[in-house]
């Protein structure tokens, strides 16, 4: 490569990462503006973060949106990756079949999925608050921890596992000691995804909520009528920041299995 | 093998919701409590219903949603779900027609009487049967009278006005089809809503020559382009408006000639509510003249309690944009019969962003 081309290549990133993380900056910035409005700068205050604390219907809202992402995080990292290490021991016909029934929540809208979910609760008089928001959640994120896990499982150095059946290890044996532990930083980083996905989602919520569960997103959301305040501003800072927390976590985890595996 | 393996995976699925339901649980008493569902934020400010629990003892659980549609998808699935909900005009009639509604018991309102008469009776309801008026806003123009006659433009005193060339650049407008081309319909002296084809390629044409002069398209904060000074006027929600000029004082309402849209968000009660004493209880307290002023204090609307006037503070019975005129109040016009032409319009709506 040139001098030319990597000069072009660095302009190019930066004003890609620039563009692309301005919006996100100004919502900092204006976490710390004094004047309630985005359209002057009045001096910085920590009042908007102070209100923030103060507001119990945002706190209670954090804590069931926290509560409901933990859950739907456990749940679809335990039933993804039993479906992808069950996708190992079928034929290909039937793995594919699985491939599409997995996918098929992230392609319908999730308007249509989350009315039909509402009706489908509803005959199974199931009452709507933590449980249905986690059920819902869980729908949607089991795919994203089954395409990281298979796609870990498929890395897997096939001679270990017929040298453990060599060996005489039964089925759950292998899956157990070999086949887990293999795939577990894919787990990890899956289910923080998951994670990250169900605090984020607004539509679904707002039809799985019950009348004492409102999710964040949704409300925040639900205030565009009134006006949203610079609370909201500040929330989302704290959010952002909690976000590349749990982002560089991720990473982290997946930077120290890659270089365990080279140590191998 | 397929099978053992599909049975475990059911087991771990069935094991799940069952701790999960165990989890979601224990909230089996229901006598005490009424659900209600709107917009949130401080649609209904909380420091109102904290001061009705505390009277009462009776809890209300605020489920807060984004839109009118929204809420008619829930009502409809749950019926015995929610006893309350506050829905825009529109909603009402089609809640109505679709059976949703409870006829409400006026011998249990009797504050019901502090309405102001002049938001009964409407199109939606013409009986008042289904719905109390809860909160009145309009949209209508916001200007900076020192900008537009910097530009050399005569003063805006109507729709018509927005039209002029100098005005190039300077113009911000909610962004939602029906809304915008309804301005153009006003501007014709047509009314809201036309399905006449004529009138609508008329509309079209007329909607097309306003491009060059808008600025910007801003559903959640268009005052913001008339504080930093971007844009001259705008067409926007009166609780908008009133933020704008609270920001800025030069800024200046304009009611158009032409006319105005009217929102009447209104509480309906669910035919199956689980608790309507408690309901009852709750509509009648928020009728009162002191609640109604504070509401309207705290969330920007007017009110359509009329006792509640004399509560208001002076800052609010001198805001021409809050404290709506009789005659502002004659000039305004629902909009009927949005889903017969929100196509045809979005259409139009389209291509006109696109060009």
């Amino acid at each position: 490569m040139n001098s030319r081309t990597k000069k072009f290549r660095t302009v190019y990133l930066s004003l890609f990462f620039v563009i692309l993380y301005i919006p996100v900056l100004s919502v900092i910035l204006y976490s710390f503006n004094k004047s309630p409005s985005t359209a002057q700068w009045a001096g910085f205050t920590l009042d908007w973060y102070k209100e923030l604390f103060n507001d119990r219907v945002i706190t209670e809202a954090f804590k069931i949106s926290i509560q409901v992402a933990f859950l739907t995080s456990i749940l679809s990292a335990i039933l993804g990756t039993a479906t992808a290490i069950t996708s190992m021991y079928v034929t290909k016909k039937m793995e594919k079949t699985i491939n599409g029934v997995m996918i098929l929540p992230l392609l319908v809208p999730e308007v249509a999925l989350g009315v039909s979910l509402l009706l489908f609760f509803n005959a199974l008089r199931l009452p709507f608050g933590h449980l249905t928001l986690v059920l819902s959640h869980s729908l949607f994120c089991v795919p994203y921890v089954y395409i990281m896990v298979q796609l870990r499982l498929k890395e897997i150095n096939i001679s270990i596992i017929e040298a453990a059946k060599d060996l005489g290890a039964a089925k759950w044996q292998i899956i157990r000691t070999i086949i887990i532990p293999l795939v577990m930083p894919s787990i990890i980083t899956a289910s923080l995804l998951a994670l990250a996905i169900s605090l984020d989602d607004v539509v679904i919520s707002t039809y799985m909520s019950g009348p004492t569960s409102t999710t964040l997103p949704v409300h925040i959301f639900s205030m565009m009528r009134v006006g949203v305040t610079p609370k909201i501003n500040a929330l989302c800072t704290l959010i952002l920041v909690g976000t590349f927390f749990i982002v560089g976590l991720s990473q982290l985890v997946s930077r120290k299995s890659r270089k365990e595996e080279e140590f191998k | 093998m397929m099978k053992i393996k599909m049975r475990k995976l059911l087991g771990i699925l069935l094991s799940s919701i069952l701790v999960l339901s165990v989890v979601g649980c224990g909230k089996s008493d229901k006598s005490g409590q009424i659900n209600l569902m709107t917009w949130g934020g401080d649609f209904i400010p909380r420091e109102i219903i904290n001061q009705f629990q505390e009277e009462t003892g009776i809890k209300v659980n605020y489920k807060e949603v984004t839109s009118n549609e929204d809420m008619q998808s829930l009502l409809e699935a749950n019926p015995d779900q929610y006893d309350l909900a506050v829905v825009t005009d529109y909603m009402v009639d089609i809640l109505r027609q679709n059976e949703y509604l409870e006829k409400l018991d006026k011998t249990k309102l009797p504050n019901f009487s502090n309405i102001n008469p002049g938001y009964q009776g409407n199109y939606y309801d013409e009986n008042d049967e289904f719905s109390i008026p809860y909160a009145i806003s309009t949209s209508f123009l916001l200007v900076n009278p020192e900008g537009v006659e910097k530009l050399g433009a005569s003063p805006i005193t109507s729709y018509q006005d927005l039209w002029q060339e100098e005005l190039k650049d300077n113009i911000v407008v909610i962004d939602w089809s029906v809304e915008i081309i309804g301005l153009v319909l006003k501007s014709l002296g047509y009314e809201y809503n036309e399905t006449d084809p004529t009138k609508v390629e008329e509309a079209k044409e007329k909607l097309f020559a306003l491009k060059n002069n808008i600025m910007r398209f801003e559903t959640n904060t268009p005052e913001d382009s008339l504080i930093n000074g971007e844009a001259v006027a705008g067409f926007m929600y009166s609780n908008q408006a009133v933020k704008g000029q609270a920001s800025n004082e030069k800024l200046k309402p304009v009611f158009p000639k032409e006319g105005m849209p009217i929102y009447i968000d209104s509480f309906v009660m669910s035919k199956k509510a689980p608790n309507k004493e408690a309901a009852y209880r709750f509509l009648n307290f928020l009728l009162q003249p002191e609640i109604g002023a504070k509401i309207a204090e705290i969330t920007n609307f007017s009110t359509p309690n009329k006792a509640a006037e004399e509560y208001l503070p002076e800052s609010f019975k001198n805001n021409p944009m809050l404290n709506l005129s009789d005659e502002v109040i004659e000039n305004t016009s629902f909009y009927i019969n949005v889903e017969e032409v929100l196509e045809e319009y979005e259409h139009i709506y389209s291509e006109f962003k696109m060009r």
